[in-house]
C-alpha cells in the first residue's frame, strides 16, 4: 500500500518538475532549463522564486505538499520503501 | 538557437542574485546535513518515480565523500562532485561577502561564461557522462545510486 502511494506521489512530483522545467526553458533560457533537469532541487527553488510572476504558485504548492507526503511516507515506512530510502537522494 | 543562447551567463546570474544564492546555499547545506545523518531529504523525482537515475543523482553523497577527503569514492559516486563543491563555495562566498567586493568576481565569471561557454560545456559534459553511465553501466549505476 505504501509502495503504491509512494509511486503515485513520485509521479505527481515528476509532473510538477516537468512543468517547472518547461517554464525554465521558456523564461530563463536553455542553460537554466538544463540546470533544472540536472538538479531537481534547483528547479524547485527557481519555481518558488518565480512562481508568482509565472503563475506557478499552485503547481509549487502541490509539489511541496507531495514532497512533505513523501517525507512522511519515508518515516512511516522506516526508510524501507524503494526509491525513498535515504541513500536515494540526488 | 544562437550561440548566445548557449553561451549566456548562468552561473554569474546565480552569483549576482543574493536571495537565490542564500536559498541555494541553505538548501544544499540542509540536504548535505540530512544525508550525513541518514535522514530522508530531497529525493530525485526521476529516480523516485521511474527508478532511473537523473544526471545529478549521487551528487550529495559524492560531495560528502569529498568533504571527508575520500576522493576516490567521491569520483566513483559522481565525477562532478569537485565542480559542484567549487560552485557551492563560490555561491556561498558571493552571498556572504560585501557586494562591492564580489562584483569584480561576478563580472569576471560573466565574461568567462560568455566567451568560453564553460557552463554550456560543463552541462553538456554532465549529460554525456550521465548517458555513458546509463548506457554502459546500466544496473551497476542504478545499484550505486540505490546504495
Amino acid at each position: 500500500m505504501l509502495q503504491i502511494l509512494s509511486t503515485v506521489v513520485g509521479i505527481g512530483c515528476i509532473i510538477c518538475w516537468i512543468i517547472v522545467v518547461i517554464k525554465m526553458f521558456q523564461d530563463a533560457g536553455v542553460l537554466h532549463g538544463i540546470l533544472g533537469i540536472i538538479c531537481g532541487l534547483y528547479a524547485f527553488i527557481w519555481g518558488w522564486m518565480n512562481g508568482g510572476r509565472l503563475g506557478l504558485k499552485n503547481i509549487m504548492m502541490i509539489w511541496s505538499l507531495l514532497i512533505i507526503i513523501n517525507l512522511v511516507l519515508g518515516f512511516v515506512g522506516g526508510f524501507r520503501i524503494p526509491y525513498i530510502t535515504p541513500s536515494a537522494t540526488p | 538557437m544562437t550561440r548566445g543562447a548557449f553561451f549566456s551567463p548562468v552561473f554569474a546570474t546565480i552569483l549576482r542574485d543574493r536571495r537565490l544564492g542564500l536559498i541555494v546555499c541553505g538548501a544544499a547545506a540542509l540536504q548535505l546535513t540530512l544525508s550525513l545523518f541518514g535522514l530522508p531529504g530531497w529525493t530525485c523525482p526521476v529516480f523516485h518515480a521511474l527508478g532511473v537515475p537523473c544526471p545529478g543523482c549521487g551528487l550529495t553523497r559524492a560531495t560528502l565523500f569529498l568533504l571527508r577527503g575520500d576522493w576516490k569514492q567521491a569520483l566513483v559516486m559522481h565525477a562532478y562532485a569537485p565542480i559542484f563543491l567549487i560552485a557551492l563555495v563560490a555561491i556561498t562566498v558571493c552571498t556572504i561577502s560585501p557586494k562591492n567586493q564580489v562584483e569584480r568576481i561576478i563580472l569576471k565569471t560573466e565574461s568567462l561564461e560568455r566567451y568560453t561557454g564553460i557552463t554550456f560545456i560543463l552541462l553538456s559534459g554532465l549529460i554525456v557522462y550521465w548517458l555513458a553511465r546509463l548506457l554502459l553501466l546500466q544496473s551497476a549505476f542504478v545499484r550505486l545510486i540505490q546504495g
